[in-house]
């Protein structure tokens, strides 16, 4: 709840602060690195990003590394999407969601652990506005799924993350 | 588009991997889970913790400690105290299991669970492996449980189950002479030392075949001991990727870990 109350608050802040700031720049894609501790263990995720005016999309795949659940790092799925406002001083801040799926088959069972995150990110330009370097927060529900039962708690994530546009695109 | 589903299912295809091989050594959760609030998912002994490790980590057991309630149930429960956890105060003694098991601890979501339940869901459910941690000293009267209670009060939750159900129980006890008095009870037995030499004299010419010991009382010369004698070796307190490569050199049959992924993932 307490992570809820933050993000609530941080949207709430973003909604005041969007009244003094300007678009960016309207289509491109790239790439963006994060890695984020979570309540599981770590993750690392290099993800493809398609960005249209403030909505930023993204796609790929992330791994846990060291984490309590899951015993093997095989790649899960990881979708999300950044709503963007950019100020005047370098600083772009985006808040969205992104859905992370892994499956994995145990000795006993098959295991799926799925993650949905309400998240915070922000961004400062390093140099040109084209490679940015920045922090992410997170929270929302997990839901881990076996052949016998089902668990849902409260997952958590501080990250950092660097973005590189690598080509304009036309849609 | 057509990218984004080209990615999507090649990270799907990776994910389909064969059904993975058991370590060749028993890993069981420490109370459930574990004991440490940083790795809770779960609160430590609890009916959601037990289900956790066993369900989603697919742990081949689970460690509980169990304290006996004063008309002869054992609740599992670690602390000394139970104002520390929930709203009674004084011990887990000075109340009847109704009392226990309808009492809310953990700022009042989960509740006390006597022993009978935790070994419907571990041994008969699962047909999993249940250690009981006997919790055996009483800290609001200062003094020790007496042994045939505790006889009575095992037999009384084990005297339902088949001969291989109570094979997958094992009582430990740093006490022997708890061990000794459920010797005829079809359970397992597991002495806990801080020496194995002495643990070995301790129970030559008993029924106790296991020893149970924590990871930083082993010395390397022990190594040698286990190797050449008939026992059961459970270690307890792994934590790390290191305290995983360091249990490894002991060979043991049962190792008690706060990360249950963390050991299956090393132990293969």
């Amino acid at each position: 709840m307490k992570w809820i109350l933050i993000l609530f608050g941080l949207c709430l802040f973003r909604v005041s602060y969007a009244q003094n700031e300007i678009d960016i720049d309207p289509k491109y894609s790239g790439f963006i690195l994060e890695s984020d501790w979570t309540r599981i263990g770590l993750g690392i995720s290099p993800l493809f990003f398609h960005q249209k005016n403030q909505h930023e999309f993204l796609i790929g795949p992330k791994f846990y590394t060291l984490n309590y659940v899951l015993e093997k790092s095989y790649p899960g799925l990881s979708i999300g999407y950044f709503n963007n406002l950019r100020g005047k001083k370098k600083w772009t801040h985006g808040f969205g969601f992104q859905s992370n799926n892994f499956f994995e088959a145990k000795s006993t069972a098959n295991l799926w652990v799925s993650e949905s995150l309400l998240r915070f990110r922000l961004l400062r330009d390093l140099k040109s506005h084209d490679l940015n370097l920045g922090f992410i927060i997170g929270a929302g529900p997990v839901i881990n799924y076996t052949n016998t039962s089902s668990h849902l708690y409260l997952q958590y994530e501080f990250g950092i993350t660097m973005k590189a546009v690598t080509f304009k695109t036309l849609w | 588009m057509k990218t984004c589903m080209f990615l999507a299912s090649i990270l799907i295809l990776f994910s389909c991997q064969k059904t993975d091989k058991k370590p060749w050594v028993k890993v069981f959760g420490h109370a459930g889970t574990t004991i440490y609030p940083e790795r809770w998912i779960y609160p430590p002994n609890t009916e959601e913790s037990i289900e956790y490790a066993l369900d989603v980590l697919s742990a081949e057991g689970t460690e509980v400690d169990i304290q006996l309630s004063l008309d002869s149930h054992f609740v599992m429960y670690h602390n000394h105290y139970l104002h520390e956890l929930s709203e009674l105060e004084g011990c887990v003694s000075e109340y009847n299991l109704d009392e226990l098991i309808s009492t809310k601890i953990y700022q009042s979501k989960y509740h006390l669970t006597s022993l009978e339940r935790a070994i419907e869901l571990v041994v008969v459910q699962r047909k999993k492996e249940l250690h009981l941690d006997l919790k055996a000293y009483n800290h609001c009267l200062n003094q020790s449980l007496d042994s045939s209670l505790v006889r009575i009060a095992i037999e009384n939750v084990t005297n339902e189950l088949t001969d291989e159900e109570k094979k997958r129980i094992t009582l430990s006890s740093g006490e022997i002479n708890y061990l000794l008095a459920c010797k005829d009870l079809g359970i397992n037995t597991c002495l806990e030392v801080q020496s194995i030499i002495e643990g070995m004299n301790e129970i030559s010419g008993t029924h106790i075949k296991r020893l149970e010991m924590d990871l930083f009382d082993l010395n390397p010369g022990d190594k040698e001991l286990i190797q050449n004698d008939s026992i059961t070796l459970v270690i307890y307190n792994i934590k790390t990727p290191q305290h995983i490569k360091m249990v490894q050199e002991y060979l043991p049959a049962v190792i008690i870990t706060d990360n249950i992924a963390g050991a299956r993932k090393n132990l293969k």
